[in-house]
């Protein structure tokens, strides 16, 4: 069930309604009942995972609490995250590395004992990864992490902390919640209030506003010529990747901005995830601000240690961080070589604004403010966009001939109807527009927090009507092109 | 706290109802104030043509007949209404809309892909959202409609959703800069493509493909439709620059099957040599270019000439002659 | 040394550690969101610094839980006694 579906809207209602109704002790029941079945929606069985990982978090977040010894500790703790991690790799990784020994052996055999290339993968596994795993295991390495360093207690309702877990809201695109955020919410009871689920209202709809008008409309134009990308120009292929960028902004922070809406009408707060990234005047700054969520964990779990532990290094520490933190992040978004370069890019241009940041900042001295800060907005923009090309790709060949595409200026650019372009640049300069005077006054939700009345409503409704006007509802609008 | 809600709600969806209204008047006035490009040929389609042939179809009804030459030979008045990129239930819809408004074509030429059963193809329900702007004036093609999900008849309750994204279409639709309007009048319908296609022949698999029992029941009810209304029919798969393995094409062989049993005739083009071995007539896998559809036409002309049924037609006057 | 002059030290130590273009002014009560360029990457070399400055060890566990200045000047005050 996707966020913008009329079935999960009556699913929403029934769950928002009841819940509501019932008695603030009890809703975190109803909660965890209405999570399995939004889990179990399309593949029941797929429950199984989850409910291995929750019983052996659970059990093992106690057990290191409660262990006597620093090494008794130590056993508990590591097989819960043995187990955690194995379940990732099993279900998401296990054919990129079989494939990966079964292309070396091949190799081996036709270059090396020139005989034919015969080894077939016979681990092959032909399942999906169950729904949200990553997301999931991630939470539950974070929860052990914070046990073992002594920040946070064992969750020992274990009703709540398989909620923790399992939040519908959450499980398909994150937020990767922290416990210590969480879970106090079902001991504090929060009361439901006009302004929280007036919030959450105004949330949803300019989450809606980006993925329908932005994100949906984008992907009609960026998929055609993605998926052909021999047949177009460079100037094409160069716009593609722009307009990627907005993609994937709109695509990611409206469905989290959908997702902790829904979960301010429940009552129940989510940690924010995007910071207005494409205003981050350099790319450690982007990250900062980019799927935040997921930076800190990374930050905190893998970073921090493996610098502090090598910073005898002095800046070799910080690079050799970088690089190794960036890589696994990108690995996380999935078992495909392009994941693994997005990341080696963002760790190799960490390193390089690390290393000229005196450099910067005395050239900054010698130009004016508001140049040198669209110059640095523009380049992390670009930069970004650059890498996302690994991210876009079914492989590393296909986003290296698309490069090699772009660097070629020739031909005209692909505009099979002026109207696919011009309603997502439409769209764009407004949630540009409105990011841009959330900046300047520090505040949130631009227009829809405005104190004068007529200004708010009349917000909420053009966004309403840009929505039906201009919103992508189904797999209608199509590209008619053809080779 | 729910008081607020509600009465805030209450108020927010009231200014949106009169809004959807209001807004919507006016684009649903652009819309149907169109006199060319592409949507307009629904509208005239739907609510306006009279012409004695008709070719329904998809792009390839568009791109491969000549209209005017039909015109010319038969002495008979004809339009092109293929439309690109919609396929058997937008034909249908189009016949329903027809014989609504009590215009019978005298021939009916019906062109069909050759994987339009397929399920692969293209999935049902997204095609169907080009028959928005006409659900409320056109009751008799709700249920077509209504295929694409049971909410469908809710969510067309909203003005501006039936007329979702087709504001600046209609707008150049209506505003004629580039005098498109009396090219498109010149051609009848007819959209000529000049590139050569230059790729190899494409093999197509086509065992196993599963067939979409919604689709076959459209060509049957359009069958039924023409018979009732004593329309002459002919079904067609113009050709392709494609062969299937074995022979073997799932959605032609339906074609036949139906078409023999309701004695239709059913001209399939999809392994005549003629244009398998001309790749100069191509522009593409799957369309003709302006050289293959002038030779295509002729072919066609010369068989409508034979036809025993198109003999009768013929010795009648032709529609603009009594007018 | 007293938390007082710990914190004088600390000043420098960011100032210079930092090389950002305001000075940094800090109290016990402020944390890394204060500081314009305090984050992830220049927190390892602030730790560098400040154990070099103070002829210090912490250990990672240190490094990792302090929430404020006032935190790490408890810290540093443990180990200079």
């Amino acid at each position: 069930m996707i966020f913008n579906s009329i079935a999960f809207i009556i699913f929403f209602v029934i769950v928002a309604s009841l819940n509501y109704i019932l008695p603030a002790a009890l809703r975190w029941i109803w909660i965890l009942a209405a999570s399995i079945f939004f889990y179990m929606y399309v593949a029941p069985l797929y429950i199984l995972v989850p409910i291995f990982i929750i019983a052996v978090t659970y059990f093992g977040g106690i057990q290191i609490e409660k262990a006597a010894s620093a090494s008794k500790r130590r056993i508990f703790y590591l097989t819960c995250i043995i187990l955690n991690v194995g379940t990732l790799v099993f279900f998401k990784y296990t054919n990129f590395f079989t494939n990966m020994l079964v292309d070396f052996a091949n190799y081996i055999r036709q270059n090396l004992l020139h005989v034919e290339a015969s080894v077939h993968n016979i681990f092959l596994i032909s399942i999906f990864a169950p729904l949200g795993i990553s997301y999931i295991t991630f939470q539950a390495i974070g929860y052990l992490i914070e046990i073992k360093r002594g920040n946070q207690l064992a969750e020992k309702n274990i009703g709540y902390f398989a909620t923790y877990l399992l939040y519908f809201p959450k499980v398909i695109a994150g937020p990767v919640e922290r416990a210590h955020h969480f879970l106090p919410q079902f001991t504090l009871q929060k009361k439901l209030d006009f302004a929280g689920v007036s919030a959450g209202l105004k949330q949803i709809l300019w989450g809606l506003f980006k993925k329908l008008v932005i994100a949906d409309r984008l992907s009609i134009y960026i998929s055609t010529v993605f998926d052909n990308t021999a047949m177009h120009s460079g100037y094409t292929l160069a716009l593609c990747a722009i307009f990627y960028v907005f993609q994937m902004y709109a695509d990611f922070s409206g469905y989290t901005d959908m997702a902790l809406g829904f979960s301010k009408l429940l009552g129940l707060d989510l940690m924010p995830n995007f910071n207005r990234p494409l205003a981050a005047k350099s790319v450690t700054e982007f990250w900062r601000k980019w799927h935040i969520s997921l930076s800190t964990w990374f930050g905190d779990y893998f970073y921090n240690p493996i610098a502090i532990a090598k910073r005898d290094w002095g800046q070799w520490a910080v690079i050799y961080a970088s690089f190794i933190t960036f890589i696994v992040l990108g690995f996380w978004h999935g078992a495909n070589w392009t994941f693994i370069v997005f990341g080696f890019l963002q760790g190799a241009i960490l390193t390089i604004e690390f290393l000229t940041k005196k450099i910067r900042k005395n050239l900054r001295k010698k130009i004016p403010g508001a140049v040198n800060n669209t110059l640095g907005v523009i380049f992390t923009f670009c930069y970004f966009a650059f890498s996302l090309i690994f991210f876009r790709a079914n492989s590393v060949t296909a986003a290296l001939d698309i490069i090699k595409g772009i660097c070629h200026f020739k031909g005209s650019l692909f505009i099979p109807e002026q109207y696919m372009v011009l309603y997502p640049l439409f769209g764009i300069g407004i949630m540009l527009f409105v990011e841009w005077m959330e900046n300047r006054s520090h505040s949130a939700w631009g227009y829809f927090s405005h104190q004068n009345i007529i200004v708010r409503y009349s917000a909420y409704l053009a966004v309403s009507i840009l929505i039906l006007l201009l919103g992508v509802f189904d797999g209608g609008q199509f590209i008619y092109f053809q080779f | 706290m729910l008081k607020e809600l509600f009465v805030k709600l209450g108020i927010f969806l009231i200014l949106l109802i009169i809004l959807d209204k209001g807004i919507g008047y006016f684009i649903e006035k652009i819309y149907f104030s169109q006199d060319h490009g592409y949507y307009y040929r629904t509208t005239y389609v739907f609510e306006k043509a009279t012409p004695d042939i008709i070719i329904l179809g998809a792009s390839k009804a568009s791109h491969h007949y000549v209209s005017k030459m039909i015109t010319d030979s038969l002495k008979h008045s004809c339009f092109n209404a293929g439309e690109d990129g919609y396929f058997i239930l937008y034909q249908e819809a189009s016949l329903r809309c027809m014989l609504k408004r009590k215009y019978i074509p005298k021939l009916l030429l019906l062109d069909l892909n050759d994987d339009e059963f397929e399920k692969n193809t293209y999935k049902t329900e997204d095609r169907l959202s080009i028959l928005f702007p006409y659900y409320q004036r056109h009751p008799e093609i709700r249920d077509i409609v209504e295929l694409k999900s049971p909410f469908e008849k809710y969510k067309l309750m909203s003005t501006l959703y039936s007329f979702n994204t087709v504001l600046l279409p209609a707008l150049s639709g209506s505003i004629d800069l580039n005098n498109r309007k009396e090219s498109e009048k010149k051609y009848a319908g007819y959209v000529p493509l000049t590139e050569k296609w230059n790729g190899t022949i494409k093999t197509i698999e086509s065992h196993g493909q599963l067939l979409d029992s919604v689709r076959i029941k459209a060509f049957e009810e359009i069958i039924k439709l023409t018979r009732e209304n004593n329309i002459n029919l002919v079904v067609i798969v113009s050709p392709a620059y494609k062969v299937y393995k074995g022979g073997y094409n799932p959605t032609t062989e339906t074609l036949q099957r139906i078409s023999e049993k309701n004695q239709i005739p059913f001209w399939n083009y999809i392994n005549d040599t003629t244009y398998l071995n001309n790749r100069n007539y191509f522009k593409d896998v799957r369309h003709m270019n302006d050289d293959g559809a002038q030779i295509f036409t002729a072919n066609v002309i010369t068989r409508i000439k034979a036809l025993k049924a198109f003999q009768y037609v013929a010795s009648k006057p032709a529609l603009q002659d009594i007018k | 040394m007293d938390r007082i002059e710990i914190l004088k030290t600390l000043n420098t130590v960011f100032t210079d550690a930092l090389d950002s273009d305001e000075d940094v002014i800090l109290t016990e009560g402020t944390t890394a969101a204060d500081v314009n360029g305090w984050d992830s990457l220049t927190h390892i070399q602030l730790v560098v610094a400040i154990e070099k400055k103070f002829k210090i060890r912490f250990t990672s566990k240190e490094i990792q839980t302090w929430k404020n200045v006032g935190e790490l000047i408890t810290s540093i005050e443990g180990k200079i006694k």
